[in-house]
């Protein structure tokens, strides 16, 4: 014979355990799904207040970001029958030190203002509350790829929601299960972003009287490995001047296109250099890139005009 | 002993010009002048008067294009001219001269290794008109520093390097020629640039004034961003920007020059962080312009100034000697006191990425 459990309405300031947390306490699994402890990226929401009332059907929560400032909301709904105050506390923890509260509780955060906590004041029966500004939480790179939390407390003199400091070992979840001005929020602290080590030398090229040009990029004392490409801006007859990218294995190495261009031809010469992920550049490094033209008629040594010459050196 | 007879460089500045030098230090002489990231007007000025009895050279920075100038006395019984060279090489190379003739100095166009040299009269001081460049200077190998030589060739002295073999004594070698200078040189590291860019620059058949400009998009508040061209212009002056620091996104730092025809040199533009992280979409710009007046034809050609990318723009105003605002800069010019400032963009060369590079 099953027992049924006792239910309740939470009446305060209500941060839901899911989506479909309505109060009803004790709240039942999903229990790290909270909709209302809302990390969002580096970039503050121009009017919290609009924007996570409008969407408060939703999960609008973003990745977590290793060793950025990620900035995390918190919003909930009042479900007292009286106008109600209170303040928002922001932890987060390991996912498997949950109940284990003692390695956690030192882990609040504090607002982009630096302040521990955030003051709700006078919200309406039924209304939704936001905490308007941002905690900020900056992970270090060991919890790269680990799951963590995020532990949103709503406390009011009804419902402080104290974290239960004096019991060790917690049932985190039959804890949150029970305080419904508590919520969880489960995710995987992705990497930062690879910053995109390519650079773009870019400069003019003319060539009035047209003819056939040569486009030469010179690479020296670059790592080995490191790719380089180059093309013309302007189409010739539909056709885009270019040398595909080209993996450097000769120190130093040359590569290069020629092309006919018509009279009174003007274009930019792109360049871009992706220097190999290992091996820094040598102190002698260089990018070079020419463009010549022979005229046409000439007679003796072939001595080819130089239109442009651009060159880029890397610091150490 | 004789005095020497011919343009003369100097070991100290006390050498009194006889040969073979005797009972001075040669490895410090004072006419060969490295000057930093940043060329000077009219060298051939600037480095004798009152100058010419002073050490005036700085130390090299590291990973950048330096400066170089040389300078001496004439000690021929008339006018004389001839051709200076300079060249560097590591310490423990000094005594093989098949190796370091090679590193010869260019000038700033990049089409000479050598700056002629004039004197107008006997005893009268001497120096080069323009800079040669040592460009992205290494660092020196260990236990050892950079040397650099310079050399006067006359029609009567040529002072020859030989092509191959080695000296026993360079010091020996350099106290029979006066003709030859030599001096260690200190090569510092701090503040070196992240990036060095660079563009050939022909002025082709028509002069201008022109304006030379620098931007910096998304480039880190205190990051520094500078330009310049060793190649005098008509008025012996040179085309340079100074390390300048970045405190908005767009910015841009510009200077007005009077650019002959035929005029050719190479920029070189260089750009250092300071610590700093740029964004996403940093940009480093080095551009050549022109300024149509509202009654040319070309007016009509050229872009809204506002439309440009400059961001907050600032020229260089040569009578004041401070930067002004480019709108107060250009409406000072009694054309624009209405209607837009038009540029017409002439030639530019940009580095762009990486992106969040420190």
């Amino acid at each position: 014979m099953s027992r049924k459990l006792a239910t309740s309405q939470y009446d305060d300031l209500l941060c839901r355990a899911s989506l479909a947390d309505t109060g009803t306490i004790p709240r039942t699994p999903p229990l790290e799904e909270s909709p209302d402890v809302i990390p969002v990226g580096t970039a503050a929401v121009l009017d919290p207040k609009a924007y996570f009332t409008g969407n408060y059907g939703k999960n609008v929560a973003k990745p977590v970001v290793a060793e950025e400032a990620n900035l995390i909301y918190v919003r909930g709904k009042n479900l007292a029958p009286a106008v109600q105050n209170g303040d928002v506390y922001v932890y987060w923890a390991r996912a498997e030190d949950l109940d284990s509260p003692s390695k956690w509780q030192g882990n609040q955060l504090l607002t982009v203002e630096g302040h521990g906590s955030f003051r709700l004041t006078d919200v309406e029966p039924g209304a939704i509350t936001v905490a308007t500004s941002a905690f900020t939480w900056t992970p270090d790179a060991a919890l790269e790829g680990k799951s963590a939390v995020l532990i949103g407390v709503l406390a009011t003199n009804d419902h402080p929601n104290p974290v239960p400091t004096l019991r060790s070992p917690l049932d985190f979840n039959r804890w949150v299960s029970k305080q419904g001005g508590v919520g969880a929020f489960k995710t995987t602290v992705v990497s930062k972003p690879k910053p995109d080590p390519t650079v773009t030398l870019s400069g003019d090229f003319k060539l009035a009287e047209g003819g056939l040009a040569e486009f030469l990029v010179t690479v020296t004392d670059m790592p080995l490995g490191t790719e380089v490409s180059m093309k013309l801006t302007t189409p010739v007859d539909g056709h885009v001047i270019s040398i595909p990218q080209t993996r450097i294995t000769q120190n130093p190495q040359t590569i290069g296109v020629s092309a006919t261009v018509p009279q009174n031809y003007t274009s930019q010469i792109e360049t871009r250099i992706a220097p190999a992920g290992s091996g820094v550049p040598g102190s002698n490094n260089s990018v070079v890139t020419r463009a010549q033209y022979t005229p046409p008629g000439a007679s003796g040594p072939v001595r080819p005009v130089l239109l442009a010459r651009y060159s880029i050196h890397f610091g150490k | 002993m004789p005095k020497y007879t011919d343009m003369y460089i100097r070991a100290t500045l006390t050498d009194p010009g006889n040969i073979p030098r005797t009972n001075m230090g040669l490895s410090a002489s004072p006419d060969i002048i490295p000057y930093g990231i940043m060329p000077v007007n009219n060298p051939d000025q600037f480095f004798v008067g009152d100058n010419f009895n002073k050490i005036m050279s700085k130390d090299i920075q590291y990973d950048a294009d330096n400066y170089i100038y040389a300078r001496g006395i004439n000690y021929a019984a008339g006018a004389q001219t001839g051709q200076m060279y300079v060249y560097y090489a590591p310490s423990n190379l000094l005594l093989y001269p098949s190796t370091w003739r090679q590193n010869v100095l260019y000038n700033s166009a990049g089409d000479r290794d050598n700056v002629d040299v004039a004197a107008a009269s006997a005893n009268a001081p001497f120096a080069v008109s323009q800079a040669l460049v040592w460009r992205k200077v290494p660092y020196p190998p260990p236990n050892s520093h950079y040397c650099m030589i310079s050399r006067v060739v006359t029609a009567q002295n040529p002072n020859p390097i030989p092509n191959t073999g080695s000296y026993s004594d360079f010091a020996t070698w350099v106290a029979n020629n006066g003709g030859i200078g030599w001096r260690n040189v200190t090569v510092v590291a701090a503040g070196s640039p992240e990036i060095l860019f660079a563009s050939a620059y022909d002025q082709g058949d028509e002069g201008g004034l022109m304006d030379v400009l620098i931007t910096a998009t998304d480039a880190p508040i205190g990051s520094e961003v500078w330009f310049s061209s060793g190649t005098p212009l008509a008025d012996g002056k040179v085309i340079a920007i100074p390390p300048t620091k970045i405190t908005q996104s767009p910015q841009t730092w510009g200077t007005q020059a009077n650019i002959p025809p035929q005029w050719r040199t190479t920029f070189n533009g260089a750009y250092r962080s300071n610590g700093g992280t740029p964004g996403k979409n940093f940009d480093v710009s080095l551009r050549i312009q022109f300024v149509p007046l509202a009654s040319s034809k070309l007016y009509l050609i050229g872009r809204d100034i506002g439309d440009c990318g400059f961001g907050d723009f600032h020229m260089f105003d040569q009578r004041e000697r401070h930067y002004v605002h480019a709108d107060k800069f250009f409406r000072s010019r009694a054309d624009f006191a209405s209607g837009p400032v038009r540029p017409v963009l002439l030639g530019a060369v940009s580095v762009r990425g990486p992106e969040n590079a420190g």
